[in-house]
C-alpha cells in the first residue's frame, strides 16, 4: 500500500515535470530564434557568431546600419507607413467601436466579422489583390498604397482593443454628462475620451507594429522608391547573410518590444487581446 | 433591460438623428468593401484578361477575355506537382502546429498570474516582430554552420554538418513558428470564455481532474478548435517565407509562384489566375468545414 502510493506519487511528478518541459520547450522554440537574430547582431567580427565574454560586444553593425543611406531610408518608409497605417485603422476603428457601443449599430456582428476576415487572409493574397488594384487605379508606387494594405489586418485588431475600451466605460457617466447639458461631442471629448485614452494609445502601438512588420504585402507593393525596411532585408537573407541584417533586424525588433512594453504598461494586453 | 419599448426607441430615434450608427461604420466599411473587396474582384477579374504580349511589356491585355489561363494551370503537370505539393506542406504544417498548439494552449489557460501573462507575451512577440527576424534567426539555428551543427560538431557527435535546413523538415520548422500564435491565442481566448465553475461541477461530482478538464472544457470548445484548425490550414497553404528561406525547390509553394509570376515573370494574367486558384479552394474548404461543423453540432444538439 505504501509502496504503491510512492510510485504514484513518483509518476504525477514525472508526468508534472514533462508538462513543464513541453511548456517550457515550446516556449523555447518560440523566442530562441528571436534571441540569436538579436545576440548576433552584437558580435565583433566579420562572420556569424555569439557574442560571449572572450570575444566582448560590439555596435559596429549598428553604425554601418545607421551610415548608409538605403537603411535609413528603408527604415523611414517604414515609419512613414506604420504612420498612415496606424491613423487609418484608428479612424475606422475607433468609429465603428462607437457605431457598436453607443448607437446600437444593427448588423453589428455581420460588420465586425466581415471586417475581420482580412486578417484570415494570407499575405501573399492581399499583397497580390492590392498590387493589381493599386496600379489600375493608379496608386502604385505610394506609401500609402502599401499602409492601406496594412491597414486591412490593423484595423480589425485596433477595433477589438478599442471595442473592449468603450465597453469597459459606463455608459451612465455619459447619460449624465448629457443631463447636465453637454453636447454629444463635449460628452465624447470630456468624458469618454479620457477614459479610453490609453485603449486609443494601446491599438496604435499594435496597429503600427503589424505595419513595422509586415512585409510580404510590402514586398509586393513596394517599387525602388518605396522599400520598406523588411523588403530591404529579404534580398540579403536570401543571398548573403551578414551580421548588419542581423543589426537591421534587431532594430526592429528592439522598436516593437519598446512599443509592446509600453502598450502593457497602459493597459493589460492579455485582457484586450481576448476582447473583453 | 428594462427600458420600455418607448425610452429605447426614442433613444434609437435621438441617436440616429444626431450621429447616425450608420455613418460611424462608414469609414470601415469603405476600407473592406474599396481596399479589399474591389481588389478581390479585380484581381478575379485581370485573371482572365490574356497576358501582355511579346516579353510582357505590359503586365496585362486590356479589354480581353480569356480563360487560357485556367486551362494553362489545370493542364501542365508543373502546376498539378505545385497544388499537390502546396496541399502536402499545408496538410504537414497545420498537423504539426495543431499538435503543439492544443496542449500548449492548456498550459497557458492552466497557468496564472504573471506567469500567465509572460506565456501570453512569449507567444505574442513572434507573431508582432517580423517574420524575417525570425527566419533569419532559424537560419542561424539550423544553418551548415548554425548552432546546433556547431553543437554536435563540438560534442563529436557528427563529423559533417548535418544538411539542416533547405529541405522540408526545416520549411515546416520555419513555418509553424510563423502559424503557431495564432491558434494558440484563439483556443486560449476560447478556453477563457468557459465558466471555470463547470470544471469545479465535474470534479464535486467525482470526475477525476483530467476527465473533468475534458468534459468541462475541451469538449466545449470543440468549435474553437476546428475554427482554429481551418485557419492553421488557411495559412499553411498560403506558406511563402519559410518555402523561401528555408525550403528547397522541391517544395515550393503556390503563394510562391504567384509571387514569382507576378514580380519576376511579370506574367499578372497567371499569377492572379493561381492566387484565385487558392481563394476558390480556401473558400470551398471553408465552406464544406462550415457545414460539416453545423451539422455535427446540430446532432450533438438532438443526443444531448
Amino acid at each position: 500500500m505504501g509502496t504503491h502510493c510512492v510510485i504514484e506519487r513518483v509518476l504525477l511528478i514525472v508526468a508534472k515535470c514533462a508538462w513543464h518541459a513541453f511548456g517550457l520547450i515550446v516556449v523555447a522554440y518560440l523566442l530562441v530564434p528571436l534571441l540569436l537574430a538579436f545576440g548576433v547582431s552584437f558580435y565583433p567580427g566579420r562572420s556569424i557568431g555569439l557574442p560571449t565574454l572572450a570575444t566582448g560586444l560590439t555596435l559596429d553593425w549598428y553604425l554601418e546600419f545607421f551610415r548608409d543611406p538605403r537603411w535609413v531610408a528603408g527604415l523611414r518608409n517604414s515609419f512613414y507607413v506604420g504612420v498612415i497605417s496606424t491613423a487609418i485603422s484608428l479612424v475606422c476603428g475607433l468609429t465603428l467601436a462607437l457605431a457598436v457601443t453607443r448607437h446600437r449599430l444593427r448588423g453589428e456582428t455581420v460588420v465586425g466579422t466581415l471586417l475581420m476576415l482580412p486578417v484570415f487572409v494570407p499575405a501573399v493574397i492581399i499583397g497580390m489583390q492590392s498590387l493589381v488594384f493599386a496600379q489600375r487605379i493608379g496608386l502604385w508606387g505610394t506609401l500609402t498604397s502599401i499602409a492601406i494594405a496594412h491597414a486591412l489586418w490593423a484595423t480589425p485588431l485596433a477595433y477589438l482593443v478599442l471595442l473592449s475600451g468603450l465597453r469597459r466605460v459606463n455608459e451612465e457617466l455619459e447619460e449624465a454628462a448629457a443631463s447636465l447639458g453637454a453636447s454629444p461631442w463635449a460628452a465624447f471629448r470630456y468624458v469618454v475620451w479620457p477614459l479610453i485614452a490609453p485603449s486609443v494609445l494601446a491599438a496604435a502601438i499594435i496597429a503600427y507594429v503589424i505595419s513595422l512588420n509586415e512585409f510580404i504585402m510590402a514586398l509586393f507593393l513596394g517599387t525602388p522608391d518605396t522599400e520598406t525596411l523588411p523588403k530591404m532585408i529579404w534580398p540579403q537573407i536570401r543571398h548573403s547573410v551578414s551580421p548588419v541584417v542581423a543589426a537591421a533586424s534587431s532594430v526592429l525588433l528592439i522598436l516593437t518590444v519598446i512599443a509592446i512594453a509600453i502598450a502593457a504598461r497602459v493597459v493589460n494586453l492579455g485582457r484586450a487581446m481576448q476582447g473583453r | 433591460m428594462t427600458d420600455s419599448l418607448l425610452t429605447r426607441f426614442g433613444r434609437a430615434v435621438m441617436a440616429t438623428g444626431r450621429q447616425p450608427a450608420f455613418l460611424l461604420a462608414v469609414p470601415s466599411l469603405v476600407l473592406f468593401t474599396v481596399f479589399f473587396l474591389a481588389p478581390l474582384g479585380w484581381m478575379l477579374r485581370l485573371s482572365t484578361y490574356e497576358s501582355g504580349g511579346a516579353g510582357q511589356s505590359k503586365f496585362y491585355e486590356p479589354g480581353t477575355f480569356t480563360l487560357a489561363r485556367f486551362v494553362e494551370i489545370a493542364g501542365d503537370p508543373f502546376f498539378l506537382k505545385l497544388g499537390l505539393v502546396t496541399l502536402q506542406v499545408g496538410l504537414i504544417i497545420t498537423a504539426v502546429t495543431m499538435a503543439a498548439a492544443l496542449p500548449f494552449a492548456i498550459y497557458v489557460h492552466r497557468a496564472h498570474g504573471i506567469r500567465k501573462r509572460l506565456l501570453l507575451f512569449a507567444v505574442v512577440l513572434p507573431k508582432l516582430t517580423n517574420l524575417l527576424v525570425l527566419m533569419y534567426g532559424v537560419l542561424l539555428l539550423l544553418g551548415d554552420s548554425g548552432y546546433i551543427n556547431q553543437i554536435l560538431l563540438a560534442l563529436g557527435v557528427v563529423k559533417q554538418p548535418l544538411p539542416l535546413f533547405a529541405n522540408l523538415a526545416a520549411l515546416v520548422y520555419g513555418e509553424v513558428l510563423i502559424v503557431l500564435p495564432y491558434p494558440i491565442l484563439m483556443l486560449v481566448a476560447a478556453m477563457e470564455s468557459v465558466d471555470p465553475s463547470l470544471e469545479e461541477a465535474a470534479r464535486s461530482l467525482g470526475a477525476n481532474p483530467f476527465r473533468a478538464y475534458y468534459e468541462a472544457v475541451l469538449k466545449l470548445i470543440v468549435p474553437a478548435i476546428v475554427t482554429s484548425t481551418l485557419v492553421t490550414l488557411i495559412w499553411g497553404l498560403g506558406a511563402f517565407i519559410a518555402p523561401t528561406v528555408l525550403g528547397s525547390p522541391d517544395y515550393y509553394t503556390i503563394a510562391i509562384q504567384v509571387y514569382s509570376e507576378t514580380l519576376e515573370n511579370f506574367n499578372w494574367p497567371l499569377g492572379a489566375a493561381l492566387a484565385t486558384v487558392y481563394v476558390a479552394f480556401v473558400a470551398l474548404l471553408v465552406a464544406v468545414a462550415l457545414m460539416v461543423q453545423g451539422r455535427v453540432a446540430r446532432k450533438w444538439a438532438h443526443t444531448a
